[in-house]
């Protein structure tokens, strides 16, 4: 299978280490992963809360520029941009007339599009990566959060069952860590609110925080730069606000994978988390006292 | 035979509560009736209810009468486990092809007595229990069911490690024994197949764990390690056991021929020990000194000790078997001895027979050539003849025969297979061996051989060099000195085949002493002429029976296969001696039916089973065991082999362990069952197959499977019955704690067009609330909130129930959907979010919540629309029209209950009973032609004789005489006197034992007759008959239960059990010397019918009736027929009512057979059932009619009202006023284009005054608003009601008004909306959902003032001796299960003056009281049983006290002033004579001298006088 990397703006800016993890993971994965050429918007949050055929033209324009190749998706955001484009252009002839027009090409909504977990899942095989670990994440409890994105609408995205999905969780144990049974999987952590009412997003991202600890979980392991930033980054303020210690490091998938593939802290932007995740890591005996130590002076300069 | 009669049989498809009603209405009016169940038992869905709404009864107490009566009734033939294929043919004349699944225990002999249930070692989840508890692969599905016997569940296919198995094993079986502790049992099942288990359990490669279900949850089951526990564990108790269940030494040969084997591996080891068991003598000859081949010389003692193997080969030698070790045979053919040439045709067609007679001088009749393979591949390289090269077998040969090969401190393996493991890690172990490498052309990954060997060879220190391909042996002057290699780039090309490629720049060497090649083996190059050679030396045989060319020859093994394993030598084993078998007894020729037809394989029954790691096999620190050869795999404990065994998935169901054969008492399991497929002639078929439970996954966001907490609807009713998998016990299902909240969601899949069905399943609201109250009844301070969106209560007394759920009970409705069920952590309490009626988003934590699943038609009737050519509604159900409700599409098909469309008990009752009257209507003709009636022989005499008394005690298998001595029971009874017989029988109620107690009645001329065994509620009737059938009046018959309130409950004490039993016998035989033979009376019934009313029901049931050829008088009040008929125009569904009443009334008046009095009413009835006799006063004054029955359908009335302005205000109408506008040219048109029109539901109804739902007036409102919409659409049309109760298929047109723009506005209960006039209408309303008051003004004002019941109700219930309730509707005798009928017998109700119903539901009931009416009338005579009360007037003060409690309505104060019983009334139930004051009344069969007598027994030998 043949692909094309559509990273997208988060994933060239507040995700960047979402980024460095992934193409590392897929590296070591032996996946071929090159950038989509003069990708633009994939027409999320902005285009489309202001004009319904930008919205549909943007991602048109780079499944068109895919060729027919898979185009390989990190950020939820996009990957459900990309998605609704090529349901809406597929099912209603007049859509795909009008973003014909726009493009000055005519595009069927054919060019398969796949999040890097269904690579992991139908390409890779999770047995694959099990056999390729080379540190298992022995002992690490996951909560597996998947944000409202990736598994929304189902009959668009036919991602995963809708309300209790389970391939992150499957990924995760391939990697040798140990998912727990938690109920937020899917909670909406407010980032459509990011910006304009904090508040709410305070909240919701407490809630899942809170559920996630209560549940056991170490970490929280995330497929979406949105929802990572809302739970990382707000936390300390949402910690100050309720005073009740979270302390609950959220990384992206592809870091603990990364690490369980025997890559570096450092390979893998683990560095540019907020809750320094190198505690818990150590603590398991996933990286070791060394790993802690470049990574403290990394994450203090990423705080900075 | 008339050939124009019709079939006068019915089939009647699903047995629910729908089909038993429909089956026993048409067997007791004279049809043959066969009644198709997919499932195990009658009973359907109501028996797996806790109780039933609104009456509280217990539903198998109501249910289970009726599967008993099914049960006996000899014109009912139940038909379960089968499904009906197809149904051809005409109305009148149908062929249905029906196949029967197998049940595999013989219905005809099983008790019952749960014996097998007992031992099985599979358990199941239940799906009674709706997986809540689990149940035995051998099962009743619940204690009631009928028929009442077990029946095994087998999966479609086999067990994958079973058929994965090359020999056959029964994998399944042994692990499921060993899951139960079970482990001499599960080693029998082993030896079945396999004569080595210790062995086979270490060495085997398990090909049944790669094909393991279990692998798609974790790691496949250790199913070898569990085989080799069985067997050590039987080898290490082996004084504890009989020692014949493990030697099984064979038995000396019964059988002339002799086989002999060449070779004593694991292939000719087992056909020697099949061969042995068949009887035949056998030799087994070996070129080495001990048996075993390659067991014992290829595989390393640390994997398979000697004294294993050695133990295991003592069991196959014996008397018939004898081992000639240490000779080497060259020539099979010399071993055989001459046999007549006819025997010798039989071999394969292929190859030519070889004439081999001038070689035979040998013994034997057979000759088995399993010679194994035991060359040595080689490298062909230089330096490959030094003498430090060592080929792999050899080496292991010396090492197993204990000699210490001479090899250096520097051994060099070459080889990447198993084999080159074995070596290896033997020479690591050797004494002097410094270090071991080992070298192959395979890269790591690639190694053929089994991963974790590779594994332990590498623990062990073995050290591995991959991608190498050897080029030449080193050495120096004599002495290996090294190994030269080149590169292997590829062993494996594109397709998968070995084709080596070979970097030659890249060279290496490894220095070492010795060499090892182990690299594959071959055959032994050794002659067998005339045997057929092929490729590398193998054996030439047929894949299925082993046969060479040379008849009488065999052979098998890896001198066949090629190195194999050693399972698959044990399979070939099995086979050789199967083929030698049939080739001895000439049977050869009929080798290909032996051809395994393609097996299927089980599916994993259970993908998302949690997770449980495989239990790991203790083993010898690596470190201990290079040291020496000892087993470094230590085996399982008893614990770990019953936690490892119980991870089995059960894939195959039944794991046909057999353990049931063994302990059946009556022989009753037929593991061999297959399906059948049957013809039916019938003339007519009813479909009830019923409906399941939407999937509560449909609303995931609810968490069901996932969160423990959070139960279906379903498995909420087996957590409250008694039955269910806690006994009735209400605990979280997560911990087992207390439940003190629950919360139920609604609709979840009806009402949901998105995600589940558009329709309502009309009965979930009723069936929250009842669960409600009962779990309010087993925790009386738990808190329960229901959310819902309206509640839908439209039945009789529906909301009654619901005021006393919310008002008594405490049960909160909350007009809520909740959006998400959350669990939280550690609690797992789930949490519910939801808008509450303020519309603040709350978040409660519950205890448990239910989900209230909506019906749907099953899964197993999706293709039933083919299979019977009908038609199917959008959502799968039956098609049907509103004004012929149990039509379907295709003539002669009818259908009834939850599958025309979801509804409750009592109206899939009516609807089945009106099903079964449709049939009868199509074969009135048939009737009585394919019906049989008993002939019983002329009653002796017995009066002037003196009691001669038989007793039978029943064993009842081990259940009564494994506690109770039976035969001291017996031996008492023999010294009573008047007894002259007594025995004991295994099962009294068999076939053979009632024949031979007819046989015994005649021969000891015995006129009473004493049983003691189980309960007269399921057995007496059956007794009974046999007393008939032998000449004996059947009350002369006493029974008395000695197993359920005597064995069962006095387990614990059989001394006293017995001596219980021993009284309870005695008491029984006192009473048989009182006993008396009582009279049966016939009375003829007329035939013909009083039908009062003749509205929509009236008219109907009095041409159903007519139209089955009996008489009708016809009764109706006004001037004309049509009643409230007259006033409707058309249906929800726009049918036209007009045209249909037109066509109705002028068929009622063109019957020959219907009287009709118009203008006319009742003024007096007398009589009983079968024979009324009444005054009809009429136009011509009173006439007096005669009729068998009385069938009540005087209707009801809109309800007036004053409320609303109405009568004051001209644009103020009622529904039925608006519906006559809309009909008769539209609104007026000065109400302009777009008016306001507003209705106000529930006027006058659901109030203090009248509580109850009128049903149709919310459907109504729909009705006529989507007229209003569809004439004027730009009007206003909104809808002011408390609920919006669309139950059914009318969901959609509320829906559809909704599509439409009318807006429907909720008002809080008691908050009823007010109109007031200024300057125009106004209708203030509080709306409930923002609890804002708003005012509206409307144009025009449409109440809906509901049905009232008839003004002249409690007139007629006087004249007709019957009762009203609170509303004034008629009182049915049972509101679930008999609607129709009365508690008056032969009094039948139907319509409106039954409750507040649509058109379609007054149809079904009046075809139901039809249906009801003909079981009387169709009989000749009524049969008044001998069991009734008599009055004894010298004593009767006719005090009216037996008036009073009887249910039945059978006495009466006589012209004489005393009291009559109507023996034709008569139920028999003795409340009368135990109420009677005066002691005046007897209950004949249960008389005071007979009970005293029981008492006098009882008393007399505790020592107490009398």
């Amino acid at each position: 299978m043949s692909y094309v990397f559509y990273p997208g703006c988060s994933l060239d800016s507040t995700a960047r280490d979402f980024r460095l993890s992934t193409e590392a993971v897929a590296r070591a994965l032996g996946l071929d992963l090159p950038e989509l050429p003069d990708w633009t918007c994939c027409g999320s949050t902005a285009a489309h809360q202001s004009d319904p055929l930008l919205a549909l033209a943007l991602p048109a324009k780079n499944l068109l520029a895919a060729s027919g190749r898979t185009v390989a998706v990190c950020c939820a955001a996009c990957y459900s941009q990309l998605k609704t484009a090529n349901h809406r252009i597929a099912a209603a002839p007049e859509a795909r007339a009008q973003v014909a027009g726009v493009l000055g090409a005519d595009y069927d909504g054919s060019t398969p599009v796949k999040h890097v977990l269904e690579i992991m899942r139908d390409d890779v095989g999770l047995g694959e990566i099990a056999r390729r670990v080379r540190a298992p994440l022995t002992g690490l409890r996951v909560a597996a959060y998947y944000g409202c994105l990736l598994v929304r609408p189902p009959d668009v995205v036919r991602f995963d069952d809708p309300e209790n999905p389970t391939l992150l969780d499957n990924v995760l144990a391939a990697a040798g860590a140990e998912p727990v049974e938690w109920s937020h999987k899917t909670e909406c952590c407010g980032a459509s609110c990011s910006i304009t009412k904090v508040e709410i997003v305070e909240r919701l991202a407490r809630e899942i925080l809170t559920m996630a600890r209560d549940s056991g979980a170490d970490c929280i392991a995330t497929a979406c730069p949105l929802c990572q930033l809302n739970l990382d980054m707000r936390q300390r303020d949402i910690e100050a606000r309720s005073g009740d210690r979270l302390g609950l490091p959220v990384l992206y998938f592809t870091q603990l994978l990364g690490l369980a593939l025997g890559l570096k802290p450092r390979e893998l932007g683990l560095g540019s988390l907020m809750v320094d995740p190198m505690p818990v890591l150590a603590s398991k005996g996933i990286v070791a006292g060394r790993g802690l130590a470049v990574a403290a002076s990394v994450s203090v300069r990423g705080q900075a | 035979m008339d050939q124009n009669l019709p079939t006068g049989a019915v089939l009647v498809y699903g047995a629910g509560i729908a089909g038993i009603q429909a089956s026993l209405d048409l067997a007791e009016s004279g049809f043959k009736v066969y009644l198709v169940e997919r499932s195990a038992a009658i009973g359907g869905r109501m028996s797996q209810l806790d109780k039933t709404f609104p009456t509280g009864d217990c539903a198998t107490c109501i249910l289970s009468p009726k599967l008993v009566e099914c049960g006996r009734n000899k014109n009912i033939e139940i038909i379960t486990l089968a499904d009906v294929e197809s149904v051809t043919g005409a109305p009148g004349d149908f062929e249905v092809r029906v196949r029967r699944n197998p049940r595999y225990v013989d219905l005809k002999k099983c008790n019952a007595c749960g014996d097998c249930a007992e031992v099985c070692p599979v358990k199941l989840p239940s799906e009674f229990d709706r997986g809540l508890g689990e149940r035995k692969a051998i099962f009743r599905p619940y204690p009631q069911a009928i028929p009442n016997v077990y029946g095994i569940s087998k999966a479609d296919g086999a067990a994958p490690c079973r058929n994965a198995c090359p020999a056959g094993i029964n994998a399944h079986g042994y692990v499921a024994l060993i899951g139960q502790g079970k482990f001499k049992e599960a080693y029998e099942v082993i030896r079945e197949r396999c004569p080595l288990p210790a062995v086979c359990g270490r060495i085997c490669q398990h090909p049944c764990e790669d094909a393991c279900n279990r692998r798609e949850v974790d790691d496949p089951v250790a199913i070898r390690d569990l085989k080799r526990f069985a067997a050590d564990w039987v080898y290490a108790n082996r004084d504890q056991l009989d020692e014949e269940a493990i030697v099984r030494q064979p038995p000396p040969a019964t059988r002339e021929e002799r086989v002999a084997i060449i070779g004593g591996g694991p292939a000719g080891l087992t056909a020697a020990s099949d061969l042995s068991r068949m009887g035949y003598g056998v030799t087994i000859f070996d070129a080495r000194e001990a048996l075993g081949g390659m067991l014992r010389y290829g595989v390393p003692e640390y994997r398979l000790p000697r004294e294993v193997l050695d133990y295991e080969i003592q069991h196959i030698l014996g008397a018939c078997v004898e081992a000639k070790t240490g000779v080497r045979v060259s020539d099979p053919a010399s071993l055989l001895r001459a046999r007549p040439p006819a025997n010798d045709d039989s071999s394969s067609a292929e190859r030519a027979p070889v004439n081999v007679n001038d070689k035979k001088r040998g013994e034997f009749d057979a000759v088995f050539v399993a010679v194994g393979a035991w060359t040595n591949r080689q490298l062909d390289i230089p330096g490959e003849d030094a003498p430090d090269v060592w080929p792999g077998l050899k080496f292991l040969y010396e090492v197993n025969s204990d000699a210490q090969p001479p090899v250096g401190p520097k051994v060099l393996v070459i080889g990447g297979g198993d084999v080159a493991m074995d070596v290896a890690r033997c020479a690591r172990r050797l004494p002097g061996v410094e270090s071991v490498h080992l070298a192959c052309l395979e890269r790591r990954e690639e190694m053929p051989a089994h991963s974790w060997e590779a594994a332990e060879a590498l623990e062990e220190g073995v050290e591995f060099h991959n991608s190498l391909g050897p080029t030449e042996i080193l050495a120096e002057e004599g002495k290996v000195t090294g190994v030269a290699f080149h590169a292997c780039t590829r062993v494996f090309d594109e397709a998968g085949r070995f084709s080596p490629q070979f970097d030659a720049s890249q060279t290496s060497s490894l220095a070492t002493d010795t060499v090892i090649v182990a690299i594959g083996q071959g055959v032994d190059a050794i002659s067998m002429s005339p045997i057929v050679m092929g490729p590398g030396g193998r054996v030439v045989s047929d894949p299925e029976t082993l046969a060479t060319n040379v008849p009488g020859i065999f052979a098998g093994g890896d001198a066949v296969l090629g190195p194999a394993s050693a399972i698959d030598a044990i399979a070939h084993g099995h086979r050789a001696a199967e083929a030698i078998h049939r080739y001895l007894r000439g049977e050869m020729s009929q080798s290909g039916a032996a051809t395994a037809a393609e097996t299927k394989v089980a599916p994993n029954p259970n993908p998302s089973a949690r997770k449980q790691a495989r239990m790991p096999m203790p083993q010898a620190p690596a470190e201990a065991r290079t040291s020496d050869v000892r087993e470094i795999d230590l085996g399982y404990s008893e614990e770990d082999a019953i936690t490892e065994a119980q991870r089995c998935l059960n894939c195959g169901l039944c794991s046909d362990c057999r353990l049931c054969e063994t302990v059946c008492a009556p022989g009753a399991i037929l593991h061999h069952m297959r399906p059948e497929t049957e013809v039916l002639r019938v003339g007519a078929v009813i479909l009830t197959p019923g409906a399941e439970e939407m999937e509560p996954s449909l609303r995931g966001e609810y968490g069901h499977g996932r969160y423990a907490n959070v139960v279906s609807s379903v498995q909420f009713e087996r957590m409250l019955s008694a039955s269910g998998p806690t006994e009735g016990k209400l605990q979280r299902p997560s911990d087992g704690g207390p439940v003190k909240r629950i919360a139920f969601i609604q609709c979840v899949g009806s009402r949901d067009s998105a995600r589940g069905n558009g329709y309502c399943s009309s009965i979930c609201c009723m069936s929250a609330t009842k669960e409600a109250v009962v779990a309010t009844e087993h925790i009386p301070d738990v808190k329960i909130a229901i959310f819902c969106m309206d509640v839908r209560a439209f039945g009789k007394e529906f909301d009654r129930y619901i005021d006393r759920a919310r008002d008594e009970y405490g049960v909160r409705y909350v007009r809520a959907i909740p959006s998400r069920v959350v669990e939280m952590p550690g609690t797992k309490n789930p949490r519910v979010r939801y808008f509450d009626e303020r519309g603040d988003e709350r978040q409660d934590e519950f205890d448990l919540v239910v989900l209230s699943v909506g019906i749907k038609p099953g899964a197993s009737v999706a293709d039933l629309g083919e299979r019977l050519g009908i038609d199917r509604n959008q959502f799968g159900f039956c098609q049907t029209d509103r004004l012929a409700p149990m039509t379907s599409s295709r003539p002669g098909v009818f259908v009834a209950g939850v599958f025309q469309e979801p509804k409750d008990i009592p109206e899939s009752v009516a609807q089945a009973s009106a099903a079964a009257a449709g049939a009868m209507e199509l074969l009135a003709r048939g009737r009585d032609t394919l019906t049989r009636r008993h002939e019983y022989p002329q009653q002796r005499d017995v009066t002037d004789e003196e009691p001669r008394i038989g007793v039978f005690i029943c064993h009842c298998g081990h259940n009564i005489a494994s506690v109770v001595d039976v035969h001291a029971v017996a031996r008492q009874a023999a010294q009573l006197p008047d007894v002259v017989y007594s025995e004991t029988d295994l099962f009294t109620c068999s076939d053979t034992s009632q024949a031979r107690l007819r046989d015994l009645i005649l021969q000891h001329r015995l006129n009473r007759v004493v049983i003691a065994s189980c309960s007269p509620r399921t057995h007496e009737v059956l007794f009974q008959e046999t007393l008939r059938e032998s000449g004996l009046n059947p009350y002369l018959f006493s029974m008395t239960n000695i197993r359920d309130q005597c064995s069962w409950v006095h387990r614990d004490d059989p001394a006293r059990a017995t001596e219980k039993a021993g009284d309870l016998m005695r008491m029984a035989v006192g009473r048989a010397r009182w006993l008396r033979p009582l009279e049966t009376r016939r009375v003829p019934v007329t035939r013909a019918a009083l039908v009062l009313g003749g509205g929509l029901a009236g008219m109907t049931a009095a041409l159903s009736l007519a139209d089955q050829s009996f008489e009708v008088h016809l009764v109706e009040k006004q001037a004309e027929l049509g009643g409230n008929l007259r006033s409707i125009h058309y249906t929800l569904e726009r049918a036209d009512i007009r045209e249909f009443t037109a066509d109705l009334v002028s068929r009622v008046a063109a019957h020959p057979r219907i009287t009709t009095c118009v203008n006319s009413q009742l003024v007096e009835l007398a009589g009983h059932v079968g024979n009324f006799k009444s005054e009809i006063e009429g136009p011509g004054g009173a006439r007096t009619v005669r009729h068998g029955v009385t069938i009540i359908a005087t209707g009801g009335v809109e309800r007036p009202t004053e409320e609303h302005l109405h009568g004051r205000h001209e644009r103020v109408l009622t529904q039925r006023e608006l519906e006559a506008q809309l009909a008769s040219g539209g609104l007026p048109a000065d109400l302009g284009e777009c008016p306001t029109i507003v209705m106000i539901q529930c006027v006058g109804s659901r109030t203090e005054e009248n509580p109850y739902c009128s049903r149709v007036c919310c459907s109504e409102a729909v009705k006529n608003a989507i007229a209003l919409k569809a004439q004027r659409p730009q009007a206003r049309v909104i809808v002011l009601a408390k609920d919006i109760r669309t139950y059914g298929f009318r969901e959609t047109y509320f829906q559809k008004a909704r599509e439409a723009g009318v807006l429907f506005i909720r008002y809080p209960e008691k908050r009823e909306p007010e109109t007031f006039d200024d300057q125009g209408l106004a209708v203030r309303v509080t709306d409930a959902g923002t609890r804002r008051q708003l005012v509206l003004r409307p144009d025009l004002l449409v109440l809906s003032t509901g049905i009232a019941p008839a003004p002249d109700n409690p007139a007629l219930s006087a004249t007709l001796r019957t009762s009203l309730t609170a509303d004034g509707f008629f009182l049915e005798a049972h509101p679930k299960l008999r609607p129709v009928d009365l508690a008056s017998e032969g009094v039948f109700v139907c319509g409106l003056a039954h409750s507040p119903r649509f058109m379609d539901e007054t149809i079904a009931q009046a075809k139901a009281a039809a249906s009801r009416a003909a079981t009387i009338l169709a009989r000749p005579y009524l049969e008044i049983g001998g069991q009734v009360a008599q009055v004894d007037p010298l004593k009767c003060t006719a005090c009216m006290t037996c008036l009073k409690v009887c249910p039945y309505g059978a006495p009466t104060i006589n012209g004489r002033r005393w009291v009559e019983i109507q023996a034709v009334n008569c139920m028999g139930c003795g409340s009368c004579a135990a109420a009677c004051p005066a002691n005046a009344i007897q209950l004949r069969h249960h008389e005071d001298q007979q009970l005293v007598a029981m008492l006098d027994e009882l008393l007399s030998i505790s020592g107490v006088p009398t």
